[in-house]
């Protein structure tokens, strides 16, 4: 069918307005590679655009010249993995059984659940409440305050309401009990919004910093964004101190802006590689909760 | 049925209320044992101490430096080196040495909330650390030191005057400073700078007075000089307000820290009213209207900035002489070897004037606190009474004689072995994990710093410079405003405003009519906001001050 040029001028424009929008959204990132490949006295003087004017891979030894980062990495991927495991399957069980209308106190568990995603102790009282759980210093404090996320919860939910009830009393029939059920019949069906549920958990922990941050003191137990955090504040005060320190930073050849873009793509890369993978499932999952009430 | 789910709906809501109540009781119940606990403990420490004088008993306490930069040397723990191991073999203490990933500020007062601070911190000396000391969490240092017999520590280890001035209007001393000194050695770093290679190329004019820089200044605009094809502009407009303000000092002022002593009406008044400051400002808006100050400089990112001086943009510098020797020169001297910043003397602006820059303060950056939680204060005490002795400070400073240390010399300075220092230019973070020198950096006293003997070149030339016009500006350095007073509260709006808006538009001023309108005008907004009450409690802070070291 012939288009009129109203929409071909139409499509001119889209395009170039996303490529642009490309461009902007492209360009900081290739940026801050092309630093991190670059010396840090020549970058110091600027004019580092695209690709590095003097290639090094010194900023990348010196982020990883430092074992801690390792067990930074360890850290972050296990509490990520685990992360993923128990927030999936106990808002799971929590959402499959909200969405059962016959639940006995369904609608106070409902506002219970709700209310708290509004109102909040404040920081001081969640402290407290962490001390006294004995969760400072403890790895599970990565892991039990975020096992259910409530807004995942409403999705989940919202994604079983949706399954004819019929697939469940098949297993009913055939003799599986409410466990057994969820478990082999409603998970399996549940991969969309369960892919939906693993991106937006396991991003969340993947980048979480305040927790590490708030409630660890002991420098084996940070996960990886609060470890570089301590990295680049590491580099950063050294240009604040007089001294043999920092002129021994400066004899290294790397400064805090090349530290820091090295460390930039150290903790973004790893996240763009597993989404890529998960992106299909994402798109699907955010339709989700937008289609069914 | 349906009367069946609302009992039932009810009865769950009940259960959870009152587990909630019981579990709210329970912890605070175990709160009070734990306070009786460690209350107990700590009686127990001191009866036991009291028993037995003999070898140091071997304990291990928690020491959080209070800075989200700090972290131990990768794969370091105590004990690996010698500095530390000695520590232990001559006081029984072994340190486990946190500290926070973020604000530590913001960490230290969580902590206080909830009570869960370690056995000792090293923190900066603000309104968290008086915080502490309001909360009565600290002990303090000369009822320990009279307790547990260590006298040298008040008076002798650490000066009375510093003492003097660290000390609480109770009379009682809660902390023990780090990098105090006699005389602001190695603390003082504002300078007043001109590039040599460009000096040299226009001719080396004479530099006495600052009507001779500013007229330097008029020459690398007139010359059009250009470095790797970059146009070399004179200056760069200064866009620190206490910059400005403690330039004031080469018009015979002794402003420090935004504020001066004013003995003609005998009170502490803000930097702006003192005459040199205004001369200051107002040589400033000069150079800025001929075109001698860039102000594209006001409008820069501090990355930009350094991209400015690294690219060799400017032909002079006032600030910091480090940065230029740490930070620009590597970058400059790429293109050119001689392209380095040379300092010199604060200029005087008016004859007969002995002009300075900066003060000093005797009392160093931070501080140590022993808390109330310590679990062992007698051991934390006699800890410090070895880390502030000369032996304890030669050991933190340059490590084991024979191993990382030469021997003590006239000046009872342990210097590094020259190989060591090699090592540490090379590798700062694994020579000092490995010899244990300048690692844990708690408690230093300047006097035992061996960094005047081991500087050399432009550094050793350019700090010389510097410290010759040190003054002693330590009443005015310390003086803190409580947080949470209205003044405080004053203050602290008021420095919003001068970090965000400062004197830019008396400096960017088009006339000299103009630039006296912004001035007076910015004076006067800062009154209406409260300036003048800061004062007053500046002045009588600043009184007590004076009165209690006079005690």
């Amino acid at each position: 069918m012939k288009r009129s040029m109203g929409a071909k001028i139409f499509d001119y424009i889209n395009i170039i307005i996303l490529v642009f929008l490309c461009i902007v959204t492209l360009y900081p990132f290739i940026n801050v590679a092309a630093l991190s490949f670059n010396q840090g006295t020549d970058a110091a003087k600027g004019g580092i655009y695209l690709w590095p004017r003097k290639f090094t891979l010194d900023n990348y030894k010196q982020v990883f010249r430092d074992s801690q980062i390792l067990t930074a990495y360890f850290i972050t991927i296990a509490r990520t993995v685990l992360g993923i495991i128990t927030s999936v399957f106990f808002t799971g069980l929590l959402s499959y059984g909200l969405s059962k209308k016959y639940l006995a106190g369904r609608k106070v568990y409902t506002l219970l659940c709700v209310f708290p995603m509004f109102f909040g102790g404040g920081l001081i009282p969640f402290y407290l409440l962490m001390r006294d759980l004995h969760l400072i210093n403890n790895f599970l404090v990565y892991i039990l305050p975020g096992v259910v996320q409530l807004f995942n919860m409403i999705l989940m939910k919202t994604f079983f309401q949706s399954l004819p009830e019929e697939l469940e009393e098949s297993a009913w029939i055939d003799g599986a009990s409410r466990f057994r059920t969820f478990i082999s019949i409603i998970i399996p069906v549940s991969m969309p919004i369960i892919a939906t549920i693993c991106i937006f958990v396991g991003v969340g922990q993947w980048n979480s910093y305040f927790d590490g941050y708030m409630y660890m003191n002991n420098e084996n137990l940070y996960p990886l964004q609060t470890y570089l955090y301590k990295l680049i504040q590491k580099t950063v005060i050294s240009q604040d101190l007089t001294g043999m320190e920092s002129q021994a930073r400066m004899l290294q050849n790397v400064t805090y802006k090349t530290i820091v873009s090295a460390t930039i793509m150290v903790t973004t890369l790893p996240v763009l590689f597993i989404y890529s993978f998960f992106q299909k499932y994402f798109t699907k999952g955010v339709m989700i909760g937008s289609l069914k009430g | 049925m349906k009367s069946f789910k609302k009992g039932l709906s009810i009865a769950l809501i009940l259960t959870m209320l009152i587990t909630l109540m019981s579990a709210c009781e329970t912890a605070s119940k175990d709160k009070q044992s734990k306070g009786k606990e460690q209350q107990g403990n700590s009686d127990t420490t001191v009866s036991s101490s009291e028993e037995t004088d003999a070898a140091p008993k071997p304990v291990t306490l928690t020491l959080m430096k209070m800075y989200s930069w700090y972290s131990n040397p990768d794969g370091w723990k105590w004990g690996d080196d010698p500095v530390t191991k000695k520590i232990t073999e001559e006081t029984g203490v072994t340190i486990d040495i946190i500290s926070p990933a973020g604000d530590g500020n913001e960490k230290a007062t969580m902590m206080l909330m909830s009570g869960d601070y370690p056995d000792i911190m090293w923190m900066d000396r603000n309104a968290t650390l008086q915080k502490y000391i309001d909360a009565d969490a600290l002990y303090s240092i000369d009822e320990l030191t009279s307790k547990y017999n260590c006298p040298d520590i008040m008076g002798n280890y650490i000066p009375q005057n510093v003492i003097d001035y660290l000390k609480r209007p109770d009379g009682k001393l809660y902390l023990i400073p780090n990098w105090y000194n006699e005389h602001g050695e190695l603390g003082v770093g504002s300078s007043i700078m001109y590039r040599e290679d460009i000096y040299k190329e226009l001719g080396s004019p004479e530099l006495n007075t600052l009507d001779d820089y500013t007229n330097f200044l008029r020459k690398v605009k007139e010359s059009n000089i250009t470095f790797d094809g970059t146009v070399v502009s004179p200056i760069a407009l200064s866009g620190s307000f206490g910059q400005v303000m403690t330039m004031g000092n080469f018009w015979g002022e002794s402003i420090a820290n935004n504020m001066y002593f004013d003995e003609a009406t005998n009170s502490v008044q803000f930097a702006m009213r003192a005459k040199g400051a205004y001369e200051s400002a107002k040589w400033w808006n000069t150079l800025y209207r001929e075109g001698l100050a860039d102000p594209e400089n006001l409008t820069l990112e501090s990355e930009q900035v350094t991209e400015a001086y690294c690219k060799g943009k400017y032909a002079a510098f006032i600030g910091n002489f480090w940065d230029t020797n740490d930070f620009y020169e590597p970058s400059l001297e790429l293109i050119n070897p001689d392209a380095h910043y040379i300092s010199v003397k604060p200029l005087p602006a008016v004859s007969g004037v002995e002009a300075k820059f900066d003060g000093y303060s005797q009392v160093g950056w931070n501080a140590n606190v022993i808390t109330k939680n310590c679990k062992d204060p007698e051991a934390a005490i006699r800890l410090y009474d070895y880390l502030l002795s000369p032996e304890g400070q030669r050991l933190t400073f340059s490590g084991v004689e024979g191993i990382s240390a030469e021997p003590v010399n006239s000046d009872g300075v342990a210097l590094l072995k020259p190989e060591i220092y090699e090592a540490a230019r090379a590798d700062w973070g694994a020579t000092t994990a490995k010899y244990g020198f300048r690692l844990l950096d708690l408690c230093q006293y300047q006097k035992y710093n061996y960094e005047y003997a081991i500087e050399t070149g432009r550094r050793k030339d350019n700090r010389a410079t510097v410290e010759s016009t040190n003054w002693d500006a330590t009443p005015l350095m310390i003086m803190q405003l409580e947080a949470e007073s209205s003044e405080g509260k004053k203050w602290a709006n008021i420095q919003g405003t001068l970090n965000t808006t400062g004197l830019t538009k008396a400096l960017t001023a088009k006339t000299e009519a103009d630039f006296d309108k912004e001035y007076y005008k910015f004076l006067s907004d800062l009154d209406n906001m409260g300036l003048k009450d800061v004062e007053q409690a500046w002045t009588k802070l600043y009184l007590d001050l004076m009165s209690n070291a006079a005690k």
